[in-house]
Order: structure tokens, then sequence, then C-alpha cells
């Protein structure tokens, strides 16, 4: 697991930043003068440290002298960074947020905790504060990002509650970095107002997709599952309105003990009702937030809804749908079906476990989310 | 139990209907044995169900929080006070099956001369005779036939030759071909070309012609040699062997793919499906098509015998599907292409484009015949019964004809009204209306009538017993549904 | 030969219900109806074969149920085929 977080950094010299900064990494001592202040220059080694730099993080552990202001000991756990890497640094309590990673293989952006729904597995458990500083930082963060960038995303809680400004972050995506692919994760609920949907299709980005999840095949079980009434039918027509301004959209199930026996059935809706989406991803279960503290109304073992999920699987593919299979071991998916799993974990939260070791498959195997190493399947065995 | 922390509620919150409380959307249902009937929505999303559970679905019995009921809600078969987006999902639905019938013209055929080398017992439209002008098209006419192709609003068009025998008047393929896609150029449209013909005028130049300008090439071959022959003599009485000979060296030349065979039914098919079968194998053919007897010519007269034929033919149906099963589960990819349609027709959420099993009628608004002279009909088999004398379907002449004069005749609106399976007896409340046709052609042929009486009509009959067999084979072979789901494109 | 002969309650089943039932075997043999006080009287005239009666019998129930179907949908049929034709500019 990467840490993308940490307040274990010491000063080493004044700092001088009274709000917080946001900077790009560079390991280019002689970067020229009239760039020094937006970058933040990251040592691995020497004592002999540049003047002019709008931060300068020390990644080793010995004593320098003459330090220019503005320099940290960088925490151990960060000394990861590296070129093109984005950071925020917090004056007041020395915090570093890791923004983006050039090397991560997927970059999001949180831009709310706040939330319309209250889903009973949520990873990211809602929370009513004002978090507007997370927009500002997105927007701050976007003009520092490398513009070879092949993705980035947006997620939440649910993005959309922003309104204008949700829609000022998809401009300025497209505005700073042209060529690269927006992944917006949202309920999906407020495009029942075609408004929405059509301010974001009037941006004209590039390539973005709004991934939805969509919990089952009739409107009772989704409602429970994201404990919101109505919320079946406002993400159905939030759907159909994407649609109709041609916003590609995903959906996204996360399978799970209150919804696996529906999922054959859930396939079919899908394939009938919305033939149109561009993407279906079946996510195995992650246990962080509420999903870990409902786990034992939601944990299921993969291999126990094998046949379900191959019937899914196999029932979009027929009607010619994109399918993938998120988050789930391969040797928990039925071989006929493996070719549609995807290395999906994120890498900073990506694990394998011992019995892991010397599996064949490994390198194409998605693996484990961190949080699920102490809760998983029995039936984890490695190829040969 | 929900097992769920406490700031989360319970499923049965957040139900904003009253337990039990429903309202019924549209839909039909017809037995398929005798225990079961099969219930289809009105775009045919389909659930097999128990004459009970049909009747407690109907008097609004069916209890709330059972699967039953949430398979019946997930299918719109009803709705309740929880969710109101049915009808918009509905709506696009019905829209998406339709959207066929706005795409409009697909399928041209040309016939391109009456002459033909056989005398296939089956057959009503060849002429023997050496006049090579006397029914051959001309350019003119073809030239005239391509003007309203191309005035069609079908994003593809496939343009198939037949005849008699094609090959007969092969300059005029050409002509046509290269006339075609030259007018392509400027249309765009996704243009194919098929021949259907005997073979036995099948040569080199011929066959680079084909590959020149991808155009398939569909066959006849009826079964083993004697039957083959006895079905379709022609001089030297060694059809069989042209046809064979003739396959494999188009396969050859233009890969396996480009090329088909279908077989016509006659009463000395009907006793030997697997032979007929086996013969397509032979001959490294992936599919077979069991077609049904054909009530054109002698059929017409006696149309209660024809009516009966259907149980012969369905015994023969069943036994060459089995084999063909059989061929499946050895490893072997072989389809038998009606049951494949009927698969297809079952599953997908698209009309589509066969013409014989359409409502509204396929007649004129898929596919559309340019006859030798000139003459335009609804459709092949309107072609057929002119031949045999009765013009009913002939719908104008290239020559003196406009296309709104052809598309917009009173006997074609007539007919494509008043044969909607929707308003037609029996049809309207018919379990298996979504996935079956109006033939129009045909009720007039055997019972004098666009409409016909379905309980005397052999094309209903043939049809129920063939729904009802595929949708017990997906429901209780497990097998079977595998390999019908493999044909499923 | 003795004529077999079904009887209905009107009251029951409709009119229009015997008829459609009956239109479905049409193929097997031929009928006279009358219809006099509440009493619907289906008169074979033609030989009777198989156990048809059974048959009809059923079918006059399924057609029953056809009916009830047929007339509690027919308006929300209406409204999906409306919703279906306005255009909305969205095809799947």
């Amino acid at each position: 697991m990467i840490r993308l977080h940490s307040k274990s950094n010491t000063p080493v010299s004044i700092v001088e930043h009274q709000k917080p900064f946001i900077g790009k990494v560079t390991l280019n001592r002689n970067l020229p003068n009239g760039l020094r202040a937006q970058h933040v220059l990251v040592i691995s080694e020497g004592t002999e440290i540049p003047m002019g730099f709008g931060l300068v993080l020390l990644a080793h552990d010995e004593e320098v002298n003459d330090c220019p202001p503005n320099a940290i000991r960088l925490s151990q756990e960060l000394r990861y960074l590296k070129d093109h890497d984005v950071i925020k640094f917090y004056p007041d309590i020395l915090k570093i947020d890791a923004l983006f990673r050039k090397d991560a293989n997927a970059n999001s952006f949180l831009v709310t905790e706040r939330c319309n729904s209250f889903c009973i597995m949520c990873s990211q458990p809602p929370k009513e504060i004002d978090d507007h500083y997370l927009v500002d930082d997105m927007l701050a963060a976007l003009p520092l990002i490398h513009p070879e960038t092949h993705e980035i995303a947006i997620t939440g809680g649910e993005p959309t509650l922003w309104g204008d400004d949700f829609i000022r972050l998809i401009q300025a995506a497209k505005n700073h970095l042209p060529n690269t692919g927006l992944h917006i994760l949202s309920n999906g609920r407020n495009f029942k107002d075609l408004n929405l949907a059509i301010q974001v299709a009037q941006v004209r980005h590039q390539d973005v997709m709004i991934g939805i999840p969509l919990y089952a095949d009739y409107s009772q079980l989704h409602d429970f599952i994201v404990q919101a009434d109505n919320a079946f039918d406002d993400t159905i027509r939030g759907i159909l309105n994407l649609k109709r301004c041609q916003v590609p959209v995903e959906i996204r199930i996360v399978i799970h003990q209150k919804n696996f026996h529906r999922l054959p059935k859930l396939a079919e809706f899908i394939a009938r009702n919305l033939l149109f989406v561009n993407h279906v991803a079946l996510m195995g279960l992650e246990l962080m937030g509420f999903a870990k503290s409902n786990q034992d109304g939601l944990w299921v073992d993969p291999y126990d809804y094998q046949n379900e999920l191959h019937y899914a699987v196999e029932t979009l593919a027929r009607a010619g749908m994109r399918v993938s299979i998120y988050n789930t071991p391969l040797c928990l998916i039925p071989e006929s079906i493996r070719c549609y799993a995807v290395r999906s974990i994120s890498d900073w939260k990506n694990d394998y476990l011992d019995a892991c070791l010397g599996c064949s498959a490994k390198e194409q195997c998605g693996g484990f989310f961190s949080s699920n190493l102490t809760k998983v399947s029995q039936n984890i065995k490695a190829f040969g | 139990m929900s097992l769920l922390g406490k700031k989360f509620k319970l499923i049965e919150d957040f139900d904003q209907s009253i337990a039990g409380d429903y309202q019924l959307l549209p839909s039909r249902f017809s037995a398929i044995d005798k225990n079961r009937y099969v219930l289809s929505n009105e775009v045919g999303e389909y659930l097999v169900v128990t004459r009970l559970q049909l009747e407690n679905f109907i008097r609004k019995k069916v209890p709330a929080n059972t699967d039953f009921y949430y398979d019946l809600k997930s299918k719109h078969f009803l709705f309740d006070g929880d969710s109101n987006v049915a009808i918009d999902l509905l709506a696009l639905k019905y829209r998406t099956k339709a959207q066929r019938i706005a795409q409009f013209t697909a399928l041209h055929l040309f016939v391109v001369t009456l002459r033909c080398d056989y005398t296939c017992q089956y057959c009503q439209v060849s002429r023997q005779t050496d006049d090579k002008h006397a029914f051959d098209m001309s350019e003119e006419t073809a030239n005239k036939a391509l003007d309203l192709v191309f005035k069609s609003p079908s994003p593809a068009i496939k343009i198939e030759f037949q005849g008699g025998e094609p090959l007969l008047n092969f300059s005029l393929i050409r002509y046509i071909v290269n006339e075609a896609k030259q007018r392509n150029l400027l249309s765009r449209k996704d243009l194919q070309f098929v021949i259907t013909t005997n073979l036995s005028l099948l040569n080199d130049a011929v066959l680079e012609f084909c590959q020149q300008h991808d155009i398939y090439l569909s066959t006849s071959l009826d079964g083993p040699e004697k039957l083959h022959n006895g079905n379709r003599p022609r001089p030297g009485k060694n059809g069989y062997q042209l046809t064979v000979t003739a396959i494999k060296k188009a396969q050859d030349y233009l890969g396996r793919h480009k090329v088909g065979a279908l077989m016509t039914t006659t009463e000395n098919s009907l006793t030997q499906p697997k032979a007929i079968i086996d013969t397509y194998l032979e001959n490294n053919l992936d599919s077979v098509f069991l077609r049904p007897l054909s009530p054109y010519g002698f059929a017409v007269k006696n149309q209660k015998a024809h009516h009966y034929d259907i149980d012969r033919w369905f015994e023969f149906y069943k036994e060459g599907l089995d084999y063909v099963f059989e061929i499946n589960r050895q490893g072997h990819h072989f389809e038998e292409l009606y049951t494949q349609l009927i698969v297809n027709k079952l599953l997908s959420p698209f009309s589509l484009g066969y013409v014989d099993l359409q409502s509204p009628s396929g007649a004129a608004i898929s596919a559309i015949v340019y006859n030798y002279d000139g003459d335009v009909y609804a459709s092949d088999e309107s072609r057929m019964l002119a031949e045999m004398g009765d013009k009913k379907f002939r719908l104008g002449n290239v020559h003196t004809d406009s296309y709104p004069d052809i598309w917009l005749s009173n006997t074609l609106l007539d007919t494509l009204e008043s044969t909607v399976s929707e308003s037609l007896p029996m049809c309207t409340d018919c379990g298996f209306l979504p996935y079956c046709g109006t033939d129009p052609v045909y009720h007039y042929a055997t019972q004098g009538d666009v409409v016909g009486h379905k309980a005397l009509s052999g094309f209903c009959s043939k049809n129920m017993k063939i729904f009802k067999h595929v949708i017990q084979l997906l429901e209780d072979d497990t097998e079977a549904r595998e390999i019908l789901l493999s044909w499923v494109h | 030969m003795k004529d077999d002969v079904l009887t209905f309650d009107v009251r029951v089943f409709s009119l229009d219900t015997i008829k459609r039932a009956l239109y479905r075997f049409a193929d097997k043999c031929s009928f006279d109806i009358q219809l006099k006080d509440n009493e619907i009287t289906v008169t074979f005239t033609s030989k009777v074969v198989d156990d048809l009666p059974v048959k009809i019998k059923n079918e006059v129930l399924d057609q029953d149920l056809r009916d009830t179907l047929a007339k509690e949908t027919s308006n929300i049929r209406t409204l999906i085929l409306a919703n279906a034709f306005s255009n909305t500019g969205l095809i799947q």
C-alpha cells in the first residue's frame, strides 16, 4: 500500500508559506530560475540546497546548513515522489498530500465528501461539511498536471452537488489537459434534470465518461442499497438524459450479499433497457468505510456467486456490450469469463496475499484491496 | 435480518408502494404445453409461467417481496407505486423495435432472366428457352430499377440476383454491380451483392468477378444425390455432382463464408432430415435451413392438406434439429437457420430483417422484386403468384411508375395496414406476437384473403409449433440452451 | 350422432369471450351459438373429436383472462405508444 498523505514532515528552515501551497515536483536542482517558485524540489542526496524553489523536500536524513526558507524534511512514506508529481503542502500542520502521481495507474480527485445517497457499502462515507477547498485544489492542480497523462478521475461523495462548479471542473480539465480522458464517478441522480446533462455535453470534453452505479433491477432493492427513496428512478432518468445528450455512460455494479442473487436479472435488465451504455463494470466489494462496518451483512465470497457472475457477463457480452470484471482475483472467476477481468485496483491500495506467491497468473491478476487482506475468500488458490 | 449498522434503514422502509398493489402493463400469453404459458410484453421480453402464476398475475394476487413479483416488475409486466420509469423505458424499447421500419427497403431482388437449365419440380417461374431476348432483363430496365434502389433511405442495401438461373445473364450482373457501385460513390451505402444460382455455369470469370466485388453465392442443395436430382432435374441428370463440385470450387476461391446453400423441402425430403444434414456436413457448409413445404403451386388448391402437412414437416424439423444439436455437442459449430432466427427474435431488442416474419409485413418495406420485364413485386412470393396467373401484388413497372407510385400504391398500403398483427383476430392476443409476423401473400394464396383465419393457417400452425419447441428447449434443456445461445449474434 | 352441447353463464363469461375462444377451434369443428336468458348455448355442428369440449372450456377461461388483461392495459398501452412516437431524439 502506498500512502498518499502524511503529517510526519518536519521543518528544516523557516516556513514562509501562510496558505496551503500546491506545486509540481521536480528532482532537477538546476531548474531555470523563472520556474522555481511554482515547483517543489525533492532532494534525495546532498546537503547543498538551491534557492528560489517554492518548497524544498529533503528525502534524506542528513543535516543541512545554510538552508533557504521553506525546506522540509520529507516523511519516509512520501519519499517515492518524483518528477511531475503534484503535491499540496499545509504550512500550519506540515501535512503533504500527493494530489497527482505521474506513474500511478489511476489519478483521482476527491471533490467533495457530501452526498445525496447513503450507500450501505460506501467506501467513502458521506460527511456534511463545507469542503469547497477540494474544488479549489483541483482547479489549482490541473494546470500542473503532465499533459501526456492518459486519464484523471473526479470522485466524491457526489460531485454533481457542486452544480455550476462541477461544470467548471470539467471545463478546466478540458482547458488544461486537452489530451487527457476524464472519468467522473456520480450516482447520476442529479442528471434527472436534463439541464445538467446538457451543460456537461456543451463543454464538449474530448473524452469524458460518467460512471454510474446501478445495484438492482427493481427500485425497492436499489433504493435500499443506496438508502434513498426514488434513487432508482432518478438514476435511470439521469442515464437516459446523459445518453440523450450523447455523453458516454458506464454502469458500475458493486456485488455483495444483498444483490448477488439478482445479478443475472440485473444483467438482463441492462441488456434490454440500457443497451446504449458504453461499458458495464461488475465490481468486487472494497471493505472500507461502511462496507467495512457493515461487512457481516455485505460480505460474500466471490467464489459463491460465480454462477451469477458468469450468467451476467455472458448476457451482457452476447448483447454486444462492453463488460469488465473489476476487483476480483482471477482464481475466483470462472475460467470462461476470466478474459473480462481487468487489473482495476489503484496501485496505492493494491496488494497480494502470501498465497499468491508463485502464482503464474499474478501479472494478469488484479489482486486485492489492501483493506480486504483480513477478510478473504476461502477459495484463493495460486495457478501452477 | 439485514445485519447493517443502526443508521441504516431496512428494505421495507424504501418501498413506497402499497404491498401487493400493482398495475398491469400490456402483455399477451399463449400456452406452450399442458402446464405452462409464455407471457410476453409489448417489446418481446418474456417469462415462462404456470397457469396459476398467470392467473395470479392478472388477478393482481402476486405477493410482494417474492422473486416472481420482482421478475414481473423488472421485465415490465407490472408496475407499482415505488417507481415510475417503466413507461419511459417501454417507450424507448418500442421505438428501438420500430426503427427497422424507418430504415425501409434494404433487400432488392433483381430477376435478371427467367431462363434456366434446370426443371425443378417446385419452381413456378423458370422458362426453358434459348431466346435470350424474351426473358432477359435489359440494361435499360436495370437502370430504372437502380434508380429506385438508391431512393431507399436504408443505410444498407443488399442486391440479390435471382432468376431462372441468373448466371445465364451474367453480363447484366456485371453491368448492374458496376453501375450500382458507381452510383454508390455518391450514396455511400453499405452495399452488398448476392447471386442465387444453381452454380452449373460457375467458371473462373464468374469467380474472379465475385472475388473482386465481394459477392456472396447462394445455391440450392436439397440433400443426398438421389433426393437432390429427383427434386431438381436437369439435362444430363448430373445436378448434384455439378453442384457439389462447384460449391467446393467456390469455397476454395472465395472463402467458405462467402458460399451458402439452402434446401427446398419436398415430400421426399421429409423422411431423411439426417441424410440431408450429412450432405451439408460433407460439403463443408456450416448451416442448414430446414424450410417448410411451400404452399405455392400444388397446395393452393388443397389448403387443408397443406395445413396437415405441417405436422409431418414439424417431425422432420425436430429430427433435423436434434441431429444439429448432436453435431454441436460433438464440438462442431453448425446452425439451423430458422431456429437461429427464432432464438434471435426471442432474445433481441431489435427487429430482425427476415422478410417473411415481420409485422408490418416485409412486403415492399423490407424487400422488393424487380422482374426481368420491369414489373415490380412486393415480394418473391408475389412474383410466384403472378406466374401462376394472379398479379394482385404487382405494384407497378420501373418504366412507367415512380417511387411514390410503387411504394404508396393502394394495393400495398391497404395490404400493409390491414395485416398488422396487433389488429388481427387471434394474433392480437397471441403470446408469440412479438416474435411472429404477418404474411399477406401466403394467406392470400392459401385462403384467398390477406388476413386469413389463423386457425386454418399453415403459417400460424408452423410458427406456433416452432416457438413452443424453441421456448421449451431454452427453458428445460441446458445443453440445447447453450448451443442455441451460441447462435445469437 | 348426438350433438355435443356446451353451456356458459353470460353473467360469468361475456358473449365476446365465448366467440373469441371458439374462433381458435375453427379448424377442429363448427358451432352454433345461441343466447337465451342468461345462458349461452354452443352446439357443435360437426363431429366432436378428442377432448374438444374440455379444451374449449379451458380456452374460454384463458380468453376470459385475456379480456381482463386487455381491458386493464389498453389505456396505458396508448400512453406508451404516444411516448414512443413523440420526438425525444433517443434511439438505442
